[in-house]
């Protein structure tokens, strides 16, 4: 089904159950086309803002357990969430932990061709300007300027995320919006990138790290877009008490904190990539 | 010694590199309790042992 085709389907099955919904979360396009945000619909006069195409990028399930009161039923009315097949995964593992009712949700599952990854493109194409669509044909991401029509192969732009998608059709929804899609690899090439890692050496690999975690500013930013780290203010890298982090910026508080944040996933991360 | 991520993708910013973390515990997850997280909603995921009525989370 065409982008714009799946985009209409979209507002149509939002506007048919819409009696039944106190809320919509979705994306919209952003400051530009080449930049979709996301956006809460409360008004069914609004839905025609609801777009979908390769740039929503942003898993959405991130808000339920963290920014509304998802699991408290309110008139009987649902929240109406998009979902892509990573971000599905997502809400699985929160309605598992009890952050969400399943029942209070309803979900508009869409089969994704992958999301372009902005930074790869604008690589591409510094002076990219006056977008009016973005989409994925086959192994082509083709971008649509007010001026031509460039074509992009899909390894060159999509997110690494994408590139490595196992579950590209929502795994839970109430309505799929599209045709299931094919994974682009295999389960075995899932975890190429770990198995080479491995191979290098302790001393490498922690040399490794150390540099990396170096960079580091503690800015919190990676446990705040991560839909499962849902602790928030009671974080334990900023909580007093139990005290196991100091505020310090050294190494030794960097690679605690990445390490507590990676074990607190272990088992619950769907690597959705935020 | 300067190593590279290999999992690092051309053009993609300059991101700490923390998936890596979590793709080595979902590997080691698959390896030995054959369990993907966020899959099967009726599933108890093996490793939630946590009180979900926990005071403040």
């Amino acid at each position: 089904m065409p982008m714009d085709e799946k985009t209409k389907t979209l507002q149509e099955d939002f506007e048919k159950n819409f009696a039944d919904l106190e809320l919509v979360i979705g994306w919209e396009t952003g400051f530009d086309r080449l930049h979709a945000t996301p956006v809460f619909i409360r008004q069914p006069s609004e839905l025609g803002k609801l777009v979908w195409n390769p740039l929503c990028s942003q898993n959405l399930s991130g808000y339920l357990a963290k920014n509304l009161d998802a699991s408290i039923q309110e008139d009987g009315k649902k929240i109406g969430i998009c979902v892509k097949g990573c971000d599905s995964r997502s809400l699985v593992a929160l309605i598992q932990e009890n952050f969400i009712d399943r029942d209070r949700l309803y979900i508009v599952g869409i089969p994704c061709e992958g999301t372009v990854d902005l930074r790869r493109l604008m690589h591409l194409k510094p002076s990219l300007e006056n977008v009016r669509k973005v989409d994925i044909e086959g192994d082509e991401a083709v971008v649509e300027t007010d001026q031509e029509t460039l074509r992009f192969p899909i390894e060159n732009v999509l997110a690494r995320k994408c590139l490595r998608c196992l579950y590209p059709n929502p795994v839970i929804y109430d309505t799929m919006i599209g045709t299931p899609l094919k994974p682009r690899i295999s389960e075995d090439k899932l975890y190429s990138a770990v198995e080479k890692f491995d191979t290098s050496d302790r001393k490498q690999r922690l040399a490794f790290w150390k540099t990396e975690f170096n960079r580091c500013i503690r800015c919190y930013a990676c446990r705040n877009a991560c839909p499962l780290c849902v602790c928030q203010d009671n974080c334990i890298a900023e909580s007093r008490k139990p005290k196991w982090l100091t505020q310090r910026d050294g190494i030794r508080e960097k690679f605690l904190f990445h390490m507590i944040h990676g074990l607190h996933l272990a088992g619950r991360c769907t690597e959705c990539g935020e | 010694m300067a190593f590279i991520w290999p999992a690092a993708v051309p053009n993609a910013g300059n991101e700490i590199p923390t998936m890596l973390i979590k793709e080595k515990m979902n590997q080691i997850l698959k390896d030995m309790l054959d369990y993907e997280a966020g899959i099967d909603a009726e599933a108890k995921p093996p490793l939630l042992t946590f009180d979900p009525g926990e005071t403040g989370i």
